[in-house]
């Protein structure tokens, strides 16, 4: 596709605005900072996701990785129908979900482990908290194991949705057109989640209550 | 949660003021469908009544609700994993190799696409020029394609003419010839002589006429004596056979 075409098929698109619509157009003529850009941009929210799906850091950083080379060879066939952000992650998510198909079928009888050490302490990344207290670091832990355990026993189907919305803050819309659902779906597989993570997080839940 | 209790006890307070203004009611069923949306403020107008009028009368869903703005709320408030801190290095990396194998493919086809036409021509025109050539150079340098001795046919004399001369006797020794014959020749004599690229005679085989030792030792005796302008290919001199044939001329 010839760039003139390109970025004039852009600028038509509602959804895509003038400013993203130029740094598509940069990223397509294979820019240098719109690539640095891109990773800079992107690698921390995509990471995020990729960490809760997959439930294990090194698996998440392969696949932000891979993310980025997608995007890379797939920036031609972007049409600005959404926004940049909704579709990278409509690309993560086929990535993730393919990964954890793989997975499933390499480890169907294996035990998965979500991110612990051989001793069993908890996931091998850091906390972003600027000075906790060891009682704040334990608690911050255990939330983490909860909420990682309690994520890990959804379906697939269900834990993206609860990542996209509740833990990521995407609107009903977006989650729409990242998982390639319609919003009444979004909907009814959200209140199924949240009702599935409230028997598995109760006693959290019970323990905010006081 | 405290606060969330309590705004949810003022929405009950005024579904309760809406329920005598709405005849529509809602099932728990139904009334759990929308209560992500209610949370998440994404629920229509009509939606929320319909709940919030539900709620009024319902304490089981009340509950559910409160439950459901506690999960949505822990979630919310947990800590956000940082991401390696190589991994956006990584991700450049690998972006980096990737678009620039990608930049050397392309041109490799663009290259390839630009070339392929003019291959079949190039490859032909080669081809052409190298069998030319085979031929010509291959004409200009065999030794074995002409030879002094080759009979060769008037057409193909003439063609070849100019890369071959035969051999031939000197004037001098055609007098020598001439001077000594033995006067005793009663039948013609034939020999077929074999001259060096030197010019001098290497062998010869009687072919036709009587032969004596008298004779055998006067040919021998000129033949050695006798000088040949050697045979050439392509100017060079070369081995070949001369046919020799003696009469005696007499005076009656």
């Amino acid at each position: 596709m010839r760039p003139e075409i390109a970025y004039y098929d852009l600028e038509r698109a509602a959804e895509i605005s003038a400013e993203e619509a130029l740094f598509v157009q940069r990223l397509r003529a294979n820019d240098d900072a719109a690539y640095d850009e891109l990773v800079r941009g992107y690698n921390a929210s995509i990471f995020h996701v990729a960490y809760r799906m997959l439930g294990d850091s090194g698996d998440a950083s392969d696949v932000v990785q891979e993310i980025f080379l997608k995007v890379f060879r797939n920036i031609n066939g972007f049409k600005g129908e959404s926004s940049l952000k909704t579709w990278i992650f409509r690309i993560a998510f086929s990535e993730i979900l393919n990964r954890l198909r793989w997975w499933k079928r390499r480890y169907r009888h294996a035990t998965v482990s979500l991110d612990e050490d051989q001793n069993g302490n908890g996931h091998g990344y850091r906390l972003s908290d600027a000075t906790p207290g060891p009682e704040q670091i334990l608690q911050s832990k255990e939330q983490e194991q909860a909420i990682q355990q309690a994520l890990k026993k959804l379906s697939s189907d269900h834990r993206s949705i609860i990542i996209l919305r509740d833990i990521e803050g995407f609107s009903y819309g977006e989650i729409a057109e990242v998982l390639g659902v319609s919003i009444g779906t979004v909907k009814s597989r959200l209140a199924r989640a949240r009702a599935d993570l409230k028997k598995s997080l109760m006693r959290y839940l019970s323990v905010q209550r006081v | 949660m405290k606060e969330v209790s309590s705004n949810i006890a003022i929405l009950t307070k005024q579904a309760g003021k809406l329920f005598s203004r709405t005849e529509q009611t809602l099932d728990c069923d139904g009334a759990r469908q929308l209560m992500s949306p209610f949370i998440d403020s994404m629920a229509s107008p009509s939606e929320v009544a319909k709940l919030e009028l539900h709620l009024v009368k319902c304490e089981p869903c009340q509950r559910q609700l409160q439950s459901f703005i506690s999960v949505r709320n822990f979630l919310a408030g947990v800590e956000q994993p940082a991401a390696p801190e190589d991994l956006v290095l990584e991700s450049r990396v690998r972006l980096s190799q990737e678009r620039h194998k990608n930049y050397f493919e392309r041109l490799e086809n663009r290259l390839s696409n630009v070339l392929r036409p003019l291959a079949l021509p190039a490859i032909g025109g080669v081809s052409l020029t190298m069998l030319f050539f085979g031929i010509v150079l291959g004409a200009m340098l065999s030794n074995t394609t002409v030879m002094a001795h080759d009979r060769i046919s008037a057409h193909e004399e003439r063609a070849l003419v100019a890369l071959f001369k035969p051999v031939r006797t000197t004037s001098l020794t055609m007098k020598r010839f001439a001077t000594s014959d033995p006067q005793d020749f009663d039948e013609p004599l034939m020999i077929e002589t074999h001259v060096g690229d030197t010019g001098k005679v290497l062998d010869y085989v009687v072919i036709n006429g009587t032969e004596t030792p008298e004779i055998t030792r006067w040919i021998r005796e000129q033949l050695v004596l006798a000088e040949f302008k050697p045979a050439t290919a392509f100017g060079k001199p070369i081995d070949s056979k001369i046919i020799l044939s003696f009469v005696a001329v007499r005076s009656l």
